[in-house]
């Protein structure tokens, strides 16, 4: 009976945090570069039950009652790495990924830009990218630079920054500079592009469309960089709301198995109670 | 509960691009005007420990922890520089640019250097008068337009005839007197922007400002230091309509609407569960 009180209670528990996240989804809809959070919720181990006492018994009857779960737990929060649809736009730093057919061997392999954060390189989907003013560095829409991928190692150059030449009005070429604005004095041969994340289910989503964390890898064939076009949120408003009327309504029902177990429980307070 | 202050923050984003969307519809019919869009960021993510044994079980495919958002930020505010059609006029005095130039205005008396001038896509010129009794060239907002010969404001004599006024494509405006000699009057104030995005910022009135710290390799004041087909072209006659696309706008106004009561509809879930947690107990 205690023990129901418990379940139910990890239940509203788990059904809220997955709110938070289908509420997170939804306000993303229209965040370029956004990938969509699955939460994924689990049981609690099956646990064995023993009777206590009655020990004796001529066949000793078995102590064994069964199994029973402790409730359940949102486990993990899982980002959908479906390629997001595309739109044009009319900036002309938009660049978009256009992922090529999944890897049976890494299946969650994708390819992001990298951009340095701080002193971290993170990834993103997010290829809206702009000049920033005064340096003519490519940045992304939050400011942080775009940096370039190594031609012969297929991996992020952290030291690199790509700057912007315009050669005319709507075509315009990279220069690779050091973080400073000089010319580029590293070993790497920087060029404008993306990398390869072997597993991208490792990947943190750390705000601002970025992923932090991951292996790096050279791009595989099958993915390409689209210019002038934005990958837009592939947050499905369909299933959110579906997703979002069903936790509302296991929380509701797990709320009323609390209220029904608090119930039976008065009554069980009540026998003894004189008057 | 964080759903309640997503769903907010979702609200307020979608609420800001619609207003984008009201200011570009209420330009659309403003010469010059160039269309704003808001870009969306997701927040930072809470980074919550699970237990040992929750991480580690079988099936898991994500690494320790749950990342849970936060909701949506607006980032900022572009603006698309792309070119807006040409409408004729018929109008002396109506100028447009073809390509990446803007007029230079001079927004008081004493404004000098390129730094302190304003700029603008918006050639609806037309003739002021000064309390000395001079004609001189202004834009649609009565500020002079930069004469780039003299360094001034454009002069239009008394004995010009208005309507012989001619501007070639670079800017020069010629005239013919009362005696119907050719006069030079001066030359429109046009530069070059590079990326305008970076270099410019708008001030109403369909004016723009150069940033501080602009690049200056961006500005080019001398537009003759430029290949021919890379120069912009002024059109006499014409003006250059907003770049507004009616469609779109409309397109993103249904998302960003839908976007908005989807939020709500998030809102009102998490109250309802607030509410249910509420009414444990009675």
């Amino acid at each position: 009976m205690i023990r129901g009180l418990y379940i139910a209670s990890s239940g509203m528990m788990a059904n809220e945090r997955a709110q938070d996240v289908i509420s997170n989804n939804i306000a993303n809809a229209n965040t370029v570069g956004y990938k969509s959070d699955t939460g994924v919720m689990r049981s609690f181990s099956e646990e064995l039950i023993y009777r206590m006492g009655n020990e004796g018994g001529n066949p000793p009857a078995t102590r064994q009652v069964g199994t029973i779960s402790y409730g359940t737990v949102l486990e993990e929060v899982l980002p959908r790495f479906a390629q997001g649809g595309l739109t044009e736009s009319d900036n002309p730093y938009a660049h978009a990924i256009v992922d090529g057919p999944v890897d049976p061997d890494n299946p969650y392999r994708r390819t992001y830009f990298p951009v340095q954060v701080g002193d971290r390189t993170m990834y993103t989907r997010d290829g809206d990218f702009r000049v920033q003013s005064g340096s003519d560095l490519l940045v992304t829409s939050s400011g942080d630079p775009v940096v370039p991928v190594d031609a012969t190692t297929g991996e992020a150059v952290a030291d690199a920054r790509i700057k912007v030449v315009t050669t005319d009005g709507k075509h315009y070429d990279y220069e690779f500079v050091n973080a400073d604005g000089t010319n580029y004095t590293g070993n790497a041969t920087p060029q404008f592009g993306a990398v390869d994340i072997l597993d991208s289910s490792k990947l943190k989503k750390y705000g601002d469309t970025y992923f932090s964390g991951g292996q790096e890898a050279p791009v595989n064939g099958g993915s390409k960089i689209v210019a002038g076009q934005l990958e837009t949120s592939n947050v499905d408003l369909a299933s959110s709301m579906v997703s979002m009327m069903n936790v509302m309504r296991s929380y509701e029902a797990n709320q009323k198995m609390i209220k029904t177990l608090d119930g039976t429980l008065e009554k069980a307070v009540s026998i003894g109670r004189l008057g | 509960m964080r759903s309640l202050y997503s769903a907010a923050s979702g609200m307020a984003a979608n609420q800001y691009k619609l207003d984008t969307i009201s200011n570009n519809m209420a330009n659309l019919n403003t010469t010059g005007y160039k269309t704003q869009d808001v870009q969306f960021k997701d927040m930072l993510y809470a980074q919550i420990n699970q237990r040992p044994d929750v991480t580690a079980l079988t099936g898991r495919v994500t690494g320790d922890g749950l990342a849970i958002g936060h909701g949506v930020l607006a980032t900022g505010v572009s603006k698309a520089f792309t070119q807006g059609s040409l409408q004729e006029t018929g109008q002396k005095l109506d100028v447009a640019i073809e390509g990446d130039g803007f007029f230079v205005i001079e927004p008081n008396d004493t404004a000098q250097g390129l730094e302190e001038m304003a700029l603008t896509r918006d050639g609806s010129f037309k003739i002021s008068v000064d309390e000395f009794g001079d004609n001189y060239l202004v834009a649609s907002n009565g500020m002079a337009v930069h004469d780039m010969i003299n360094d001034d404001r454009i002069v239009i004599g008394s004995d010009i005839r208005l309507d012989t006024v001619s501007i070639n494509e670079s800017g020069l405006v010629t005239a013919k007197d009362v005696e119907g000699e050719s006069v030079e009057l001066g030359r429109i104030g046009l530069v070059k922007i590079g990326d305008p995005n970076a270099n410019l910022q708008a001030v109403g009135e369909n004016l723009y400002r150069l940033v501080n710290g602009f690049n200056a390799d961006q500005v080019t004041e001398d537009l003759t230091d430029l290949p021919t087909n890379e120069r912009p072209m002024i059109k006499q006659g014409f003006l250059e309509q907003s770049n507004v696309d009616m469609t779109r706008q409309m397109t993103d106004m249904i998302v960003a609407q839908r976007a908005y009561s989807m939020n709500v509809r998030a809102l009102q879930t998490a109250d309802q569960m607030m509410g249910l947690a509420n009414n444990l107990r009675g």
